[in-house]
Order: C-alpha cells, then sequence, then structure tokens
C-alpha cells in the first residue's frame, strides 16, 4: 500500500495551483517589466531596441510628469480617504442606534458600492455635465452659484470631483467594515463608562474610537492600496485630462505604454509604482503584525 | 429649566447629527483652503498686465470662491464646537429629569434619527434616482437647461434601442459565465491554498505567503503586457479562457480565507480526525461549515469584483462575443462620439441594465454580508 502523504507535501500540494497562477500572472510579469524598464522599446520604432540601462529611470524621475501624477496621486489618496473616514464612521454610528427601518437604511447605503465603476463614472461625468448636468441645475436653483460651472472643465477641480464620484461609491464599504467593528465592542463597556459619569463625547474618544482601531487601520490600508490603483474612474471620467489634471500615477503609465506605445517607459513606471507599492506593504505587513498582538 | 433643555439636546440625538454637521462644515473648510491653493497656483501662473476681469475670468470655481467657503466652513465649526460644549455640560443636569421628560426625550431622538438617516439616504440614492429617471427620458427632455426631476413622458423605447444598437443580452451573459467561473475558481483554489497557509507546516511558508499577500497589492497595468503577451501565444484573446484564467487567484481571497482558518481551533480538527475524516474531508466537513459567513462575504466580494472589472475585459475581448457588460456600458458612449450627450438616456439605460442584476443580489444577500463582515472584522 502506497505511503500516505506527509502533512508538509500534503499542504505544499494544497498551495501549487495559487503558486502557479501567482507566479505566472504576477511574478513573472514583474521581472518581465523590470528587464524592459532597461531598453529602449518603442512600438512606433520597432526595428530598434537598444539597451540604456538605467536610462529610462533617470529620464522619469528626472522629469516633472511622474512626479505631478505621484502628487497627485498622493492628493487623491489623502482627501478621499478622509472624507471616506468622516463620512462613513459618522453614517456607522448611526446606523449602530436601535431605530425602526435601520435594515432598510442598511440595505440601500450599501448599493453605491456594488455599481461597477464603470458606471458610477458615466453616471456622475452625467451629472456633472456642464449644460445639461443636475449639479450645475442644483446649485444653481438654491442659489449657491451664479452660473453654470464646467465642472471636469479645469484641472484642480475635475480631480476634486473624481474624488466626490469615488467618495460616493466607497464610502459605504467603510460604513459597512466600521459597523461592523462596532458590534465587536462589549456593551457592558459603555455602561460602565454610563455610571462614571463619562458623556458622550469621551465616550466617543476613549472607548468608540481605541476598540475601532484595528478595523480602521485595515479598511485604511485597503483604501490606500486601491487609491493607488485607481484608473477605471479617471478613464471614463476625464481620461486624464484637463490638462492632465486628473492624470495620476496608473493613468500616466497606460497612457506612456498603450496611447503612446512607449513600452519601456510604461514598464519603468510600471515598475517605480510596485516599488512604490513594495513600501507601502512592508507598512502593511508591520501593521498587521501589531495588530496580531493586539 | 435651561438645564434640562440642553439634557434634551444631547438625548435627542443631537449628537449624531454635531458630527455630522462637523464633517460637513469641516469639508467645507477643506473647499475653502483648496480654493487658497489654487488660487495661489493660478495667480502664479498668469500672465502680468490683465485685467481684473480677465483674471476672475481665468480663475477657476474654488479659487473664486475661497472666502466664501473658508467662512462659511469656519463660522459652522465655531458653531458644531460650541454645540459639542453644550452637550458635554448638560450632563451635569441629567439626573433631575422625570420619567416623562426622558419618555419625550427618547422621542425627539427617535425623530431625529429619522431626520438624519433620511438625509442620508436621499443623498446615497439620489444619483441612482437620476440615472434611473434619466434612462426613461427623451432626448429633447434631456437637454432641457433646467431639468425635470420627474420624466414628463417616459421614454420605455430607450431600452429596446439599446438592445438594437448593442448587444447587451450577450454582454449580460459573458459577464455572468466569466463572473461565475473566476468565483468558482477562486473558491476552489482559495480554499486549498489558505488551509495550506494555515494548517499546513513547510520550509518557505511565510515566504511564499509574502509574495501572495504582495500580488494582493500590484494594480493589473503594471503586469498588463506580459500578461498579455503570454494569453495572446496561447490563442486566448477573445475567448472565455483569455477572460477567466488570469482572474483565478484572489490574493485578498487567501488572505481573509487564512484568517478565518487560523481562529478554527485545532481540537476541531483532531475530533474530525477521530471520527475518520481525512485531511480533504476535514476542509469539506470542519473548516469550510465552521468558516462559512467568512466564505459567503468574500465570496459576495468576488463576484462583484468580477461583475465590474473594466480594464482586463476591454484589453482581452475586442468582439462583441465576448465582451462585457462594464465595457458595453463604454461601447455605447463612444458609438456616439462627438454628441455624446444627445445619447445619455441610452447611455443610462444601459447602466441601468448593467446594475439590476448585481443589486438584485445584494438586497437578497445583505444579511450575510453583514454577518461575514463582522465575522471577519473580529478575527
Amino acid at each position: 500500500m502506497r505511503r500516505p502523504l506527509s502533512e508538509e507535501n500534503f499542504a505544499f500540494i494544497l498551495i501549487t495551483p495559487a503558486v502557479i497562477i501567482i507566479f505566472s500572472i504576477v511574478l513573472y510579469p514583474i521581472l518581465k517589466t523590470l528587464y524592459m524598464s532597461f531598453f529602449n522599446i518603442d512600438l512606433t520604432n520597432p526595428f530598434s531596441r537598444p539597451f540604456v540601462g538605467l536610462g529610462n529611470y533617470l529620464e522619469i524621475l528626472c522629469g516633472p510628469t511622474f512626479w505631478n501624477a505621484m502628487v497627485r496621486t498622493v492628493y487623491f489618496a489623502v482627501v478621499s480617504i478622509s472624507m471616506e473616514f468622516i463620512l462613513g464612521i459618522s453614517i456607522a454610528l448611526l446606523l449602530n442606534e436601535d431605530f425602526y427601518g435601520r435594515w432598510l437604511l442598511r440595505s440601500l447605503i450599501i448599493i453605491p458600492w456594488a455599481i461597477p465603476t464603470i458606471v458610477n463614472g458615466s453616471l456622475w461625468r452625467w451629472i456633472f455635465n456642464p449644460q445639461y448636468g443636475a449639479l450645475n441645475a442644483l446649485l444653481t436653483q438654491i442659489g449657491l452659484i451664479d452660473s453654470y460651472q464646467s465642472w471636469l472643465g479645469s484641472p484642480f477641480l475635475a480631480l476634486n470631483m473624481v474624488i466626490v464620484a469615488d467618495v460616493w461609491k466607497m464610502t459605504p464599504l467603510v460604513v459597512i467594515m466600521i459597523l461592523a467593528g462596532l458590534q465587536t465592542i462589549p456593551h457592558e463597556l459603555y455602561e460602565s463608562a454610563g455610571v462614571d459619569g463619562a458623556n458622550v463625547l469621551k465616550r466617543f474618544f476613549h472607548i468608540t474610537l481605541p476598540m475601532l482601531k484595528p478595523t480602521i487601520l485595515i479598511v485604511l490600508i485597503l483604501r490606500t492600496m486601491e487609491t493607488f490603483k485607481v484608473f477605471d474612474i479617471i478613464y471614463i471620467m476625464t481620461s486624464g485630462g484637463p490638462a492632465n489634471g486628473t492624470q495620476l500615477i496608473t493613468y500616466y503609465t497606460y497612457r506612456e505604454a498603450f496611447s503612446y506605445l512607449q513600452l519601456s517607459k510604461g514598464a519603468t513606471l510600471a515598475f517605480l509604482i510596485s516599488l512604490t507599492i513594495l513600501g507601502l506593504s512592508i507598512i502593511y505587513v508591520k501593521a498587521l503584525g501589531t495588530k496580531t498582538e493586539y | 429649566m435651561k438645564g434640562s433643555l440642553l439634557l434634551k439636546m444631547r438625548q435627542a440625538g443631537w449628537f449624531d447629527l454635531l458630527v455630522f454637521f462637523l464633517a460637513f462644515s469641516l469639508i467645507l473648510v477643506a473647499l475653502g483652503i483648496t480654493g487658497y491653493i489654487q488660487y495661489n497656483i493660478q495667480m502664479n501662473n498668469m500672465d502680468e498686465g490683465l485685467t481684473k476681469y480677465e483674471i476672475k475670468e481665468a480663475l477657476g470655481f474654488f479659487a473664486l470662491s475661497r472666502e466664501n467657503f473658508l467662512t462659511i466652513g469656519l463660522i459652522a465649526v465655531a458653531v458644531t464646537l460650541l454645540g459639542f460644549a453644550l452637550l458635554a455640560i448638560s450632563r451635569a443636569t441629567e439626573r433631575q429629569v422625570s420619567q416623562q421628560a426622558k419618555e419625550n426625550m427618547h422621542h425627539m431622538r427617535v425623530v431625529l434619527q429619522y431626520v438624519v438617516a433620511g438625509m442620508i439616504t436621499l443623498i446615497m440614492l439620489f444619483p441612482i434616482y437620476w440615472m434611473v429617471i434619466s434612462s426613461l427620458k427623451t432626448s429633447t427632455e434631456l437637454l432641457l437647461p433646467v431639468p425635470t426631476l420627474w420624466p414628463r413622458l417616459f421614454q420605455w423605447a430607450n431600452f429596446p434601442n439599446v438592445l438594437k444598437r448593442a448587444p447587451f443580452i450577450r454582454y449580460l451573459f459573458n459577464t455572468l459565465v466569466t463572473t461565475f467561473f473566476i468565483m468558482v475558481g477562486q473558491i476552489i483554489i482559495g480554499v486549498l491554498a489558505a488551509y495550506g497557509f494555515s494548517k499546513g507546516s513547510f520550509k518557505g511558508k511565510n515566504v511564499l505567503f509574502l509574495l501572495v499577500l504582495g500580488a494582493l497589492m500590484i494594480p493589473i497595468q503594471v503586469t498588463f503586457v506580459p500578461i498579455y503577451v503570454m494569453v495572446s501565444r496561447l490563442g486566448w484573446v477573445n475567448s472565455f479562457p483569455g477572460l477567466i484564467v488570469p482572474n483565478l487567484v484572489s490574493a485578498y481571497f487567501i488572505f481573509m480565507l487564512r484568517q478565518s482558518f487560523m481562529s478554527v481551533d485545532d481540537s476541531y480538527l483532531d475530533a474530525g480526525r477521530v471520527d475518520g475524516l481525512n485531511r480533504i474531508g476535514l476542509i469539506v466537513h470542519v473548516l469550510i461549515p465552521m468558516c462559512a459567513p467568512t466564505m459567503i462575504t468574500i465570496s459576495i466580494i468576488t463576484f462583484i469584483t468580477g461583475w465590474n472589472s473594466y480594464f482586463w475585459p476591454k484589453m482581452v475581448a475586442t468582439k462583441d462575443e465576448f465582451r462585457t457588460i462594464a465595457v458595453g456600458v463604454t461601447r455605447l458612449r463612444q458609438t456616439f462620439a462627438g454628441m455624446e450627450t444627445a445619447n445619455y438616456n441610452e447611455i443610462m439605460a444601459g447602466a441601468v441594465m448593467a446594475i439590476i442584476p448585481i443589486v438584485i443580489l445584494f438586497l437578497i444577500l445583505q444579511k450575510y454580508i453583514m454577518a461575514g463582515m463582522s465575522k471577519a472584522s473580529m478575527k
């Protein structure tokens, strides 16, 4: 009779399919990207691909476009994530209260998150439409603005309007996660705090917020990763414009590689993004490490 | 009776309201600051010798109204802080309140909760409402300078028109097939890997796990070119394997499920072994049932991700036979490049068709999502 597999080999066999696929769709492409970034591959001139060493990196790191895109990405991440947290925590606190019909609100609030980003982008593009959009009509009707604005027409404003669309879609996720976190806080904590005479504010800052810390941390990290990957919504709402005002880092990469066909420049950018994300992921793992101790 | 009035405020749910108010006033302040930054940037970039009017024309909206935003925002913050302060002192009078007063407060609190809850619902759902009514308007009504809140004339024909322009049923079918297989693949491969990473022990486990985690964070735009070359060499461009196979593993899935498996005590596995289960049996009969909420939640998230994914399907499926619904929605716009506003009713009709299945699914499964999320976040 065949000897049964050892525990070690069994575990190894189980993870093999996952590892094979991850190697072929992530690790190999990244190495390939690294390789491409040392050459000058330009599909508009396919017959020469000279080796340029770190030339692509120097060119990109010394130019303003990369850094502008990076600054925009960081701005996008900071503003959208803080908005999502302020709104998300407030809404979660409300939904954590007991009132009739709460289940209905809970079901409805989740919907924006389920909507495809592409649909979300088209929808907000329509709402922001300068001539016929709902936003201009609403704001002029209540007297907040005198004349119709071109919301996606100037670089900085457009970036903020894309953030609005992103916040609308992603706040529900924060709400659900925070709500789930709130339910893990034992009720006795609030009761004993009530006996000790802690008021609502004190209770929020001394019980709710510290107890939510692990949840907030996880959501924060996941959202940071996602904002560094933001692409679809930019593509559909502004295509990086106007005047590159919404060109975030992944969109810049896409444009170099697929619109200008500068494959190695795209590869260089891609590799720089991977490095940034690697840095972020080290923070991620460290943060998770402290969380398990908790 | 000043004290009891303040107390009423506090117990009537003013706290929640104030938190909201604070959030909105902070947003206003942020917009004001944004305006100042924009003003400075734009003034620096401006040519000299412009007239006041020309400068005003060139400035962006936030730069122009920076003072308004900041003033209103700061006033709002001050009022909110005052409100918080009042709430804080009001606690002193709490014990003097009679039973009757407490009941009144409870009613007020409930009413306020409904008001705030209603406002949130309105803001969250208005864009969706707008999408639905836009999809039913006639082109003339769509282009009124002041849009109507309720269609004067319901043009249901927008939906058949969209179906005539693009094979949306086919797109829906493709999306369902792709998403289904991705989900099944991710569940099988993910469960196996999560078991290996949580209960198994072998050399290099942690390194491999870190690699998997790292893969979670790489955007598709980074790895796209090599993957695409691979897929096209396999002849998988414009085919279901091309859409499905590169998405079969989700690092997120493995990560969440590993956390969940790790929380199952080994004594359960030992008990299973005593009952004569083999190792696969342990996974199927012990681990999976014990982690059911997490499994359901992650499967739903997987489904949503598959349904919503855009970049890869757009690149790999260039024929209608294999296009997915998200790509289909953008096709509606491209068909009428140059006159895009004129057919927003059709774009919105396509969008409505794209979200109906997922919204229904969500409303049905909402209970499980909440349960799974709270389980997952306790880990």
